[in-house]
């Protein structure tokens, strides 16, 4: 049965190859940023009262331009982590039931707005805009030299009662405990 | 959430080199889905070298033919595999001569296409247009050929006026290893590339390649061999150095020289046919040295340096031309707001040339010449949130030592919608400015009866106030993913040129030596044209093994004499392009590795140039003999003994048929 599919599968990349560029066109870039995402919500515990049950459910949010295109839910979808479901949208949504709210790059302009309408919600916020731990936001991608690095704002994590490893804290580039 | 699947390249429509820039490695979700944070930290973002928008998302006509589709489509010639683009025009008019233009004004000496190779810029300034027969590059290497149809020239600068062609090699690091590949057949007699890729180190990676080819003869007119044959000798290397995805050089360079036949054929019923018939041998040689760098700073800013030099040697039949061209570029593109980019360049290009004038069917009154060029341009991406609108307005700013300063604007309005697809519109002015040719040759055209008694030689003279060919062009374009694997582009344009060149008649005198009466045409700008047209791609899998691919081409042309002109020949050029054109194209993926492509090439009549309508077919079979060895035997023009292509009133050449060929091709990798 694997035999036959592999054989589907190279015949399928035979047919797709000679077509003019066919693939999807989510950049590298953001490919990889989901796949960190991805990875936070093993690194961090929520309180109890945001969980909708007992087992454990972890909702996505994308606030904004999607620039994932579908790779985070792919990655959501063949990824080991149960329970996680991502959800987009185009502006800021304070009613959205969210564990992680990612905040588009198309968002920078009300950044402030956005981070104080999510506050007090145990939301992890994440974001590549520049200086987003610095105005409160709790994770930062950024890159550096090419390779995706990642900024941990401590206090507003433990402002939201969010705890985040200390894996994940020595992993990260940059560390903020102060308020600003 | 509809999965909105796009064309796989990402497009960077406003860097001068490449339109779309292709992911080298695919990163593939499944996989990253399995790492763990670790490992992550560990991937590179492949560099994308200029503002990347998806092909879908480019605001103009584009169209893009991969490195597959020159293998699959048995192409052994650039120009040649320009014959799979709509909008465009191909002919080959003797073996080595091809004429090459988008949306109209087709001929040997077609000036209203931009052609560039890695950013590096291949048109000749003698007459502003390609020589082709210069340009027998490794098709191996090219990762790709953007074309795109329509003025390119805010970005691109002059001569970007109905088109520009992107030659886009591949980096050094996706031709590691050796290969050695050999075609060997009856028209191509044979045509031989080694390639060998390496490691400098960790991040650097090189290879170098050597060609060489050997063209047969076409058929001429009246039967016989044309004595057109051609060989090629090329030698190049690219090495690419990489500190990290953000920030890399790439340093790139080749020697060529060629030699080939041809029969002079410009104004020979003047004077002795059978001696300016003669067939005669040209040598060309040349050689470029390009250096790139591409510098990320952050997600909001990028910059890109480029320079290059190349030297070119023509001993040609009628002019020797000696060439060097220095050209800097640089390009910078910043994100001002998130909603609102920023992209400028400043760029200077010095040419100069040694002119000899080798026959009196073309006299330059000029020899040694320097000129100078300055650009920069301008241009503003801005989005208007929150929709996927977007209005880019910008310009090109230039100076040439013909016609002085240049202003180049453009407005475009690009709609990107899931559900809809991508509607764009495009208004744009384009100059074509003067060439080295246009201010300065004496061009013999044709003979006529005098009073006299004498010959009268008819003889196209250039104009040191000779002014640029203007064009205002409006588009728009349609394209959309209907299906799986299912594309369909359309577009709809409208140019209205100008001070289009002409040839006014003036007082006829006797020549210098008394056995000749000169009858001058004086070159001038008082032709106007409208040219119209549609141009139609669609693809989609007949079933899961057979692609088809078509497109049509569609062309109105329009030229008319401005009134008070006495031109006779200009507006003929109408009749030089085909009003229709249609490909076909069926490429199956047999079972045992088994490659079949049908290859179908509609052409309309050339009315001025009377040539007949003609279709063309081509048949490639191609088999996987193992991982290191493949194989492919090739038929073009399977149902035609030979016919002609393009016969054009100005050419210095005489025209020659395409013969039906076959060749068998082995590919070895080490």
């Amino acid at each position: 049965m694997q035999r036959i599919c592999r054989h589907i599968l190279v015949l399928l990349l035979l047919t797709a190859a000679p077509q003019m560029l066919y693939a999807d066109s989510t950049s590298q870039e953001y490919k990889l940023k989901a796949a960190f995402i991805y990875n936070f919500i093993k690194f961090i515990d929520w309180p109890d009262g945001s969980s909708d049950s007992n087992d454990r459910r972890v909702s996505v949010c994308i606030f904004g331009e999607n620039p994932f295109a579908d790779s985070l839910d792919q990655i959501v979808a063949s990824g080991g982590v149960s329970g996680v479901s991502v959800s987009y949208y185009k502006k800021i949504d304070s009613g959205a039931k969210c564990h992680i709210a990612f905040v588009s790059g198309s968002e920078k302009g009300s950044i402030a707005a956005d981070l104080a309408a999510l506050q007090g919600r145990s939301i992890v916020t994440v974001s590549d805009i520049d200086n987003f731990v610095e105005m409160g936001g709790t994770i930062q991608l950024t890159l550096q030299e090419g390779k995706v690095r990642f900024y941990i704002n401590e206090y507003s994590a433990s402002r939201e009662r969010i705890n985040i490893s200390s894996k994940l804290l020595t992993l990260a580039a940059k560390v903020v405990a102060e308020p600003f | 959430m509809r999965k909105w699947r796009v064309f796989a390249a990402a497009i960077s429509f406003a860097c001068w080199a490449p339109l779309v820039t292709q992911a080298e490695t695919k990163l593939d979700t499944e996989k990253l889905a399995k790492l763990d944070l670790e490992d992550l930290m560990q991937i590179e973002v492949s560099s994308v070298s200029c503002k990347s928008e998806s092909l879908s998302k480019a605001p103009a006509a584009v169209f893009v033919i991969t490195s597959d589709d020159i293998r699959r489509s048995g192409a052994t010639s650039v120009p040649e595999a320009l014959r799979l683009a709509p909008g465009l025009e191909v002919a080959r008019i003797n073996g080595n001569t091809w004429a090459v233009s988008a949306r109209g004004f087709n001929g040997q000496f077609a000036n209203k296409l931009l052609v560039l190779v890695d950013g590096r810029s291949v048109y000749t300034p003698l007459y502003s247009g390609v020589d082709w027969d210069t340009l027998d590059l490794p098709l191996d290497e090219i990762e790709r050929i953007e074309v795109i149809r329509g003025p390119g020239a805010t970005l691109w600068g002059a001569n970007a006026v109905n088109g520009v062609i992107n030659i886009i090699l591949k980096h050094s690091k996706d031709t590691q290893g050796g290969k050695i590949s050999t075609i060997v057949g009856d028209e191509d007699r044979f045509i031989g590339t080694a390639r060998y890729g390496g490691k400098l180190s960790e991040d650097s990676t090189y290879r170098t390649h050597l060609k060489f080819s050997d063209r047969d003869q076409q058929s001429a007119l009246d039967g016989g061999g044309a004595g057109d044959g051609w060989s090629y000798l090329s030698g190049g290397f690219r090495a690419d150095f990489q500190e990290h995805a953000a920030n890399n050089f790439t340093f790139e360079g080749d020697l060529r020289s060629s030699n080939e036949g041809t029969r002079q054929i410009g104004g020979a019923r003047a004077l002795d046919f059978d001696q300016i018939r003669r067939p005669r041998s040209e040598d060309l040689h040349g050689g470029s040295l390009q250096g790139r760098w591409n510098y990320r700073a952050s997600q909001d800013s990028e910059v890109k340096v480029q320079s290059y030099y190349q030297k070119s040697r023509r001993n040609g039949a009628a002019v020797g031309e000696d060439r060097g061209t220095f050209d800097f570029d640089l390009q910078h593109r910043y994100a001002v707001r998130p909603d609102l980019e920023l992209l400028w360049g400043l760029g200077y290009r010095n040419d100069r040339d040694d002119l000899h004038t080798n026959s009196v069917t073309a006299i330059f009154d000029t020899s040694k010449q320097t000129d100078d060029l300055f650009s920069s341009f301008l241009q503003f991406d801005y989005r208007l949130s929150p929709s996927e609108l977007h209005f880019i307005v910008g310009s090109k700013f230039e100076h040439n030592d013909y016609s002085g300063f240049e202003i180049q604007p453009n407005a475009r309005l690009l709609w990107n919608s899931s559900e809809v697809g991508t509607l764009w519109l495009s208004v744009a002015r384009a100059v074509r400015t003067p060439s080295l040719a246009e201010s300065s040759i004496q061009f013999l055209v044709g003979q006529t009866e005098t009073e006299t008694g004498l010959p009268g030689l008819i003889y196209a003279f250039g104009n040191e106030d000779f002014d640029s060919e203007d064009l205002l062009a409006t588009e728009m374009g349609y394209r959309n993913e209907l299906a799986r694997r299912t594309f369909i582009d359309l577009a709809v344009f409208r140019n209205n040129y100008a001070n289009l060149r002409s040839g006014e008649p003036a007082a006829p005198f006797l020549a210098s030596d008394g056995q000749s009466i000169i009858v001058p045409l004086i070159l001038d700008n008082r032709v106007d044209g409208d040219v119209s047209g549609f141009e139609s791609t669609l693809t989609f899998p007949i079933l899961d093994w057979i692609n088809f691919k078509s497109s049509y081409s569609l062309l109105l042309m329009d030229i008319n004499p401005d009134k008070g002109s006495r031109e006779l020949a200009q507006t003929r050029t109408q009749g030089l392009s085909p009003q229709n054109q249609i490909n076909a194209w069926l490429a199956m993926n047999l079972p045992h590795q088994l490659e079949l492509d049908l290859l179908m090439y509609y052409v309309d009549s050339l009315p001025d140039a009377n040539i007949d309508a003609f279709t063309r077919f081509d048949a490639r079979l191609g088999c996987k003999i193992s991982e290191a060895l493949s194989a492919s035997v090739v038929v073009q023009n399977l149902f035609d003994d030979q016919h002609e292509e393009m016969s054009d009133f100005l050419s210095l050449i005489e025209s020659t048929q395409v013969d039906r060929s076959f060749y068998g091709r082995l590919d070895w990798r080490f």
